[in-house]
């Protein structure tokens, strides 16, 4: 008998085709509903070269393809990344916004927008650059601030710490947002997440961190299983903890950097679907990893579709949509967890 | 052979371990001896690579630091105090891990070889029938004979044992120690171990280090450290007096 670690190819098949039908769900849905028949013809189109033409066709192009061609990856980004800082620090409640990442990586972009720093060719280098920067410099204040109180690391000592630097990151946006005068519209965007306005480029830049990100973490994947025997258990199996460390940090912060740049803090992804994730597949990072990207994907599609879709035609920021529900889904893991384990 | 020389261990400006040196063969299973703080721990970590100490630890006349975590980890294996967390992984999961300093495959799956070790250990721990359970529905005896799975798939030459019989009942207790015992044997093995029951370290070592606040006392064969003085000062009460006190309830009885 082999030992199989990964996802089955059934489960990879059944997985993707649950992501394309979502797609299609969520680019026919909308304030204006395209039919499904319609909907396919178009993509057909698409598909073969032409240059589909009509209303539903410039609402589909140019509106809402590039939006879920956004969402999408910005959910797997965010997913991946709760999945592996929980895996490092060995704690489901660990995410960008409970790790206060997602608030730096916020901070990095309101400094980039309101000092405007930018490329020519590409607007959106300057923000990108200070969210990554940012989050990962978050990532290691917060960290080593648990680390100097509580060397274990426990729950409560980091998600307080997380706490206390979201709020003093978030005092600077809005110490910055008062002095922005006319930028303060764009800033305030990137406060409440949303996906709105997604152009092929950022899909295009979204894309790529996904795929290099997401690899070196799957790379890791063995290593991300070590760890949750404990850090000096993974050690003595071999692991060069400092090394995987930084591997993962980094990767975590391209990920969340990047997706806060295009989209906004946009809360709780990351604890929601790895943890669905792990009760669905298992804890093993070989399957944990690759199905985040495919549930994360599907999560945010649909939670974009409530923003756009629940009080018609006002657009509610997705992050106040995945905020609303993830805050309650985190008391419940909470809670679940005190329940068992009693930390 | 295991080489410690002249290893001293800090913690602050407060000395842990003191000047302590030791030569081990294969086959040798060194019972560490002392009261609480004693250092036995404190050793066992600094052969882990995972405090600092000066000195020099030489494994087959090279020096431990010269090791990558890989190779080290090809050659010395830890089996610790069961932990409270547990990972949700299965049996077979946290086996096949201990092949990782062995495995040099980028994604999932193992080797052939890599397999049949993970089996293998299985098998020698009776895991089998729990193979694909998740660990947290385990009993604590059950899971930490995961874990010597583990050790045991890693195929070291070294085994560190700090406290590993710790909540553990009787019955697991020499099972796994019964277990480690057969390995040490079939494979000419060095076992380290810090033990409590000093029953059951005069049951399973062959030689042993006494400490006293980090400092070392007397080092030699098991039997003869048990009847001497010093194991007295070590522990500050009369030591073969009060186990055979204590013990004396099975011998009234029979």
């Amino acid at each position: 008998m082999d030992i199989k670690e990964g996802l089955s190819l059934k489960k990879h098949i059944i997985l993707i085709i649950a992501v394309l039908i979502s797609l299609f769900i969520c680019i026919s849905l909308g304030s204006v509903s395209i039919p499904i028949k319609e909907t396919i013809n178009i993509i057909w189109g698409l598909l073969l070269g032409k240059e589909p033409y009509g209303m539903y066709a410039d609402i589909l192009i140019h509106v809402r393809l590039p939006r879920v061609l956004s969402v999408m990856p910005v959910g797997a980004a965010l997913s991946l990344a709760g999945a592996a800082m929980q895996g490092i620090i060995r704690n489901p409640l660990a995410d960008g916004s409970t790790l206060g990442t997602s608030s730096g990586a916020a901070l990095g972009a309101v400094i980039a927008l309101s000092l405007g720093v930018w490329l020519p060719s590409f607007p959106v280098a300057g923000t990108v650059v200070f969210a990554i920067v940012f989050s990962f410099i978050s990532l290691i204040i917060v960290l080593s601030l648990s680390y100097a109180v509580d060397k274990l690391l426990s729950n409560n000592t980091i998600i307080l710490m997380g706490v206390i630097f979201s709020m003093f990151t978030s005092s600077f946006i809005s110490l910055i947002m008062a002095f922005s005068g006319e930028r303060l519209r764009s800033i305030t965007f990137w406060t409440m997440g949303s996906l709105a306005g997604s152009n092929f480029n950022n899909v295009l830049l979204l894309l790529i961190t996904l795929i290099i990100a997401g690899s070196a973490l799957m790379l890791n994947a063995r290593e991300l299983n070590a760890f949750s025997l404990g850090e000096d258990e993974a050690m003595h199996i071999g692991v060069d903890v400092k090394k995987t460390k930084l591997i993962i940090l980094v990767s975590v912060s391209f990920l969340i950097g990047v997706s806060v740049s295009v989209g906004g803090s946009i809360g709780f992804v990351g604890l929601i679907v790895p943890h669905t994730c792990r009760l669905l597949f298992g804890g093993n990072h070989f399957k944990l990893l690759p199905s985040c990207v495919y549930v994360g994907a599907i999560f945010l599609l649909f939670m974009d579709l409530i923003a756009r879709t629940l009080v018609s035609p006002v657009e509610l920021p997705i992050g106040v949509v995945t905020s609303f529900i993830g805050a309650i889904s985190f008391v419940i893991i909470y809670y679940r967890r005190r329940k068992h384990a009693g930390t | 052979m295991l080489e410690l020389k002249n290893i001293s261990i800090q913690y602050g400006s407060k000395y842990a371990v003191k000047d302590v040196s030791i030569k081990l063969y294969s086959g040798d299973w060194l019972v560490l001896l002392g009261a609480n703080g004693a250092g036995k721990s404190s050793i066992i970590n600094a052969l882990a690579r995972a405090v600092k100490y000066t000195g020099e630890i030489k494994l087959e006349g090279k020096k431990i630091e010269q090791y990558s975590p890989r190779e080290y980890a090809k050659r010395v294996g830890v089996l610790s105090q069961l932990h409270e967390k547990d990972p949700s992984l299965s049996v077979t999961e946290v086996v096949s891990l201990g092949r990782y300093s062995h495995s040099k495959r980028l994604f999932s799956g193992l080797s052939k070889i890599d397999t049949q070790k993970v089996q293998q250990a299985i098998a020698v721990t009776g895991l089998t029938e729990y193979a694909e359970r998740p660990m947290h529905t385990l009993s604590g005896g059950e899971r930490q004979r995961a874990y010597l799975a583990q050790v045991f798939a890693q195929d070291t030459e070294v085994l560190l044992l700090d406290e590993p019989v710790n909540s553990l009942d009787m019955k697991y207790t020499l099972s796994l120690l019964d277990a480690i015992d057969i390995w040490r044997k079939e494979k000419q093995g060095i076992v380290i171990s810090a033990l409590h029951d000093l029953s059951l370290a005069a049951c399973f070592g062959s030689r042993a280090l006494i400490l006293l606040k980090g400092e070392q006392l007397y080092e030699g064969d098991i039997k003869e450290a048990l009847y001497n003085p010093k194991i007295d000062t070590a522990y500050d009460l009369p030591v073969v007096k009060t186990m055979q006190d204590i013990y004396s309830f099975w011998d009234t009885n029979k």
